[in-house]
């Protein structure tokens, strides 16, 4: 047999064993997670029954006990005491604290610092949910980390909006440099509507435009009504995407007041037309039928966006909006704002003809 | 003549050697991604994380053409999507079946008068239907001009800045949206397009649009396609994704920025690998314009869709897809070997051009090689049969380990005898399967050079049928 034989036989004989050992280890690793899966089970539940009895307890004893017997499968314990932190509130949360600072906690403590994407990952949700103040900064570090760890430490924050991270996020927010914006926009859309006084002082003209995009934008998109008069400073803001903000974020804060009114109103016929469309949008959705005039006006803009929204917003006016529709599609000069008119008129289900 | 034959059939054994060991280098890439992915993503209810402001809605586009059979459980399962705002249009390019019958009857849709922007340009559009009691659903009617130019008025029409193309005839899996725009999120300002894993609905319980439960058909012929798959998505895309060199997000699935798609001039018409071409053209666009971006291919989102069930369509599949591969190699080849284009111009393409593109000759002249030699002398037997086993060996390892990606994955498959099953196709998938398939993709050489450019029919069953 010459050496080449030999060589690809010995290749042979090896890949053989090699696809013979992936076949078993398929199969047995199917048979090994089904028993595994079972067990764990098993544990959860027994886990689960200590841990109410620990909360029903009359003292602390119990819940050290379920600490100590369970610090050895970390991972069904981190899974109960997540799932019973999120519905729990109370002293019977302490207990549950009680529980996570005895069993959890140090293990947690090094797996947040590993330089391992998966193992931070893991110790994210335990570890912000049973946080104290004290451990804020390693939170924030958190924020400014890779985007799954971002995204990992803000749903767990929405999962348990701590008060002393809402009254702090805002102080980080403006210190933090631009690249973590983004993050801190998304922290703070999970924490809710709650973030509302506490960002009333940072809307000033001191704040930088890229920062106050995002307040204004939070504003409008969770919505924030009480915070509509501070907007109102920015409509003249020299940042074309503030103004762009501040024209989104008062038509959906559902606010009818007449400076609102006159501001959208004007920003309507700004030099942008990107402010332009989202002015026009929302005079539709606040339906202020003094802009009918100035929504008539916007069809026949160059814009796409703004005929669009411009027609819209009249369907939303009511009669008076259908006639300058009809209006616009029986006119014959600029076809492209007859076309968006009869547009708008055929998904209301209205006659193109004038009536 | 001694010397020839000695040279080629050391370029055959080497060319058997770097294919190998790529294919085994993917593998390992994938198990390092799927590892990474599923740790990334065990640990995060992202379901709650797309109520966030920063998520974009999304337009999904499903041309369809004589898709009768299949089209309302698509449209059913398109509209039923957990995600938080998107639209589906649906594009009848010029159907010569009752598609668009059906859609107006089953959605009660009306002609409209919508407006749109005509940024790519495409065949007449003869109408836009739609219906206020299905305000996410567009149908538009068109003539007929082909898949890529049934995708540019889509495009055209669709109002949101991602959108996700589709073909009419495959079922998205609920959360598969949501799992598909997570690097958009994650990385929204890189993240220019993502692509999902296709799966087969052969064999599987499908009502209102939605698969119940995975099973394996009867069908010998799609249960090679079953490990087919695996291998492509699992093995082969994830672990060129982790390079940055994936070429392919398949038409069937894929999530594109519509800036970036149509900055480089929307789908390609004259091509029927649109798919391929326009991730190509995207990468060309973002290199040229310095652009820094990912696409990456996420192992869970998952599209079924039906596998051909005859030998003549499966044939007629694979030599269009083979002709697609040549066509868009050949007219995107500036990019070969060019360092302006980074690791598509210097890795992914001629991988490509070598190894998927003109696999089929270097496999079939390879057989025929082998075969010739053996007959002459030229060559022991005992090192001939044992290279050839050695070969086919080889594949298996390649189709084991793709079981074992899925089972590291999302382990669809429920019961313990399916995956028996999947693994004792894939050892007799390397007897006649492979190189009856090497002998089509051959045969697409000489039909792309003689001009054929047709997509064939496929014919349908519909998702009753795979029941």
């Amino acid at each position: 047999m010459s050496i080449s034989a030999i060589i690809v036989g010995f290749s042979l004989v090896f890949l053989l064993s090699l696809s013979l050992a992936l076949l078993l280890f398929i199969i047995l690793r199917r048979i090994y997670l089904r028993a595994r899966d079972r067990t764990m089970n098993a544990i959860g539940e027994k886990l689960e029954a200590d841990i109410l009895k620990a909360m029903s307890a009359p003292d602390n004893r119990k819940a050290i006990k379920v600490a100590k017997r369970y610090a050895d499968v970390p991972r069904v314990l981190t899974r109960v005491l997540v799932d019973y932190v999120k519905t729990i509130s109370g002293p019977e949360r302490e207990r549950l604290k009680l529980i996570y600072g005895r069993a959890l906690k140090d293990r947690l403590l090094q797996d947040i610092r590993s330089r391992f994407t998966h193992i931070r990952l893991r110790a994210i949700r335990p570890f912000v949910m049973f946080a104290d103040e004290a451990d804020f900064p390693q939170i924030m570090r958190m924020i400014q980390d890779k985007p799954p760890i971002r995204l990992a430490v803000i749903d767990a924050l929405s999962s348990i909006p701590h008060p002393f991270v809402i009254s702090r996020l805002f102080e980080a927010f403006a210190e933090s440099s631009a690249t973590d914006l983004r993050a801190f926009m998304n922290v703070m859309y999970s924490l809710g509507k709650r973030i509302e006084s506490q960002m009333r002082p940072y809307l000033t003209e001191s704040l930088p435009g890229p920062k106050l995009e995002i307040l204004i934008e939070l504003a409008g998109a969770l919505p924030l009504p009480g915070l509509y008069d501070r907007i109102l400073l920015f409509s003249g803001h020299p940042e074309k995407e503030v103004r762009i903000r501040v024209a989104r974020a008062l038509g959906r804060l559902n606010i009818l007041t007449q400076p609102v009114k006159d501001t959208l109103i004007r920003l309507a016929e700004d030099e942008a037309w990107e402010v332009q469309a989202q002015a026009l949008k929302g005079l539709g959705k606040l339906r202020v039928s003094t802009a009918i005039t100035t929504l008539y006006h916007s069809l026949f803009s160059p814009h796409w966006h703004c005929r669009r929204n411009a027609g819209f917003a009249l369907a939303n006016m009511g009669d008076n909006g259908i006639r300058q529709l009809q209006k616009a599609a029986a006119q014959t000069e600029d076809r492209y704002a007859g076309d968006m008119a009869r547009m708008v008129l055929d998904e209301m289900d209205f006659e193109p003809a004038a009536g | 003549m001694e010397i020839l034959y000695y040279i080629f059939t050391s370029l055959i054994l080497l060319y058997f050697f770097l294919l190998n060991s790529l294919y085994i280098l993917f593998v390992v890439l994938s198990m390092i991604g799927i590892y990474r992915y599923r740790n990334l993503t065990a640990y995060v209810n992202y379901k709650k994380l797309f109520l966030l402001p920063q998520v974009k809605p999304i337009s999904i586009i499903a041309p369809a053409y004589n898709e009768a059979n299949t089209i309302i459980e698509s449209v059913e399962s398109l509209l039923s999507m957990e995600y938080p705002q998107f639209e589906v249009i649906v594009v009848n390019d010029g159907s010569r079946d009752a598609t668009l019958d059906k859609l107006v009857q089953r959605f009660g849709l009306k002609k409209t008068n919508r407006v749109f922007r005509r940024i790519a340009k495409t065949q007449p559009v003869r109408g836009i239907y739609a219906t206020p009691a299905h305000p996410k659903l567009v149908v538009v009617d068109k003539e007929n001009g082909g898949k890529a130019d049934a995708l540019n008025a889509g495009l055209n029409i669709s109002q949101y800045p991602l959108f996700c193309a589709i073909d009419s005839d495959s079922l998205l899996e609920k959360d598969a949206l949501l799992k598909m725009v997570r690097p958009f999120l994650e990385d929204p300002d890189r993240t220019v397009a993502a692509g999902g894993v296709i799966r087969l609905s052969n064999g599987c319980r499908v009502k209102s649009g939605q698969v119940l439960s995975v099973g394996l058909p009867r069908n010998t012929l799609v249960r090679f396609q079953i490990i087919e798959y695996f291998r492509a998505f699992l093995g082969g895309r994830l672990g060129l994704s982790m390079l940055n060199s994936m070429l392919i997000i398949s038409g069937a699935f894929g999530v594109f920025r519509k800036d970036i798609a149509l900055g480089c001039g929307g789908y390609r018409t004259k091509t029927i690998g649109e798919d391929m071409d326009l991730v190509i053209r995207m990468k060309k666009y973002l290199h040229e314009k310095k652009i820094p971006y990912k696409m990456p291919f996420i192992p869970d989102p998952i599209c079924w869709t039906e596998a051909p069930e005859s030998f003549k369509i499966l044939a007629r599949q694979r030599n269009r897809w083979h002709r697609g591969l040549i066509e868009v190699i050949s007219h995107n080849r500036r990019l070969m070997f060019n360092p302006r284009y980074g690791v598509t111009g210097l890795f992914a393409m001629p991988f490509y051009v070598i190894f998927e593109m003109l696999g089929p000759m270097v496999e079939f002249t390879g057989y025929v090689v082998f075969a010739v030699s053996l007959a002459l002398g030229y060559i022991n037997t005992p090192f001939a049969v044992m290279f050839f086993l050695l070969a086919l060996v080889l594949g298996v390892i390649l189709s084991l380990f793709s079981i074992l990606l899925e089972e590291y994955s999302v382990r669809r498959y429920p019961q313990l005898k399916n995956v028996v099953v999947i693994i004792l196709f894939a050892v007799l998938e390397n007897f006649l399967y492979r190189q009856v398939l090497a002998w089509i993709r051959f045969k697409a050489y000489f039909d792309y050079l003689r001009g054929i450019s047709g997509w064939g029919e496929m014919e349908r069953k519909g998702f009753d049928g795979s029941q």
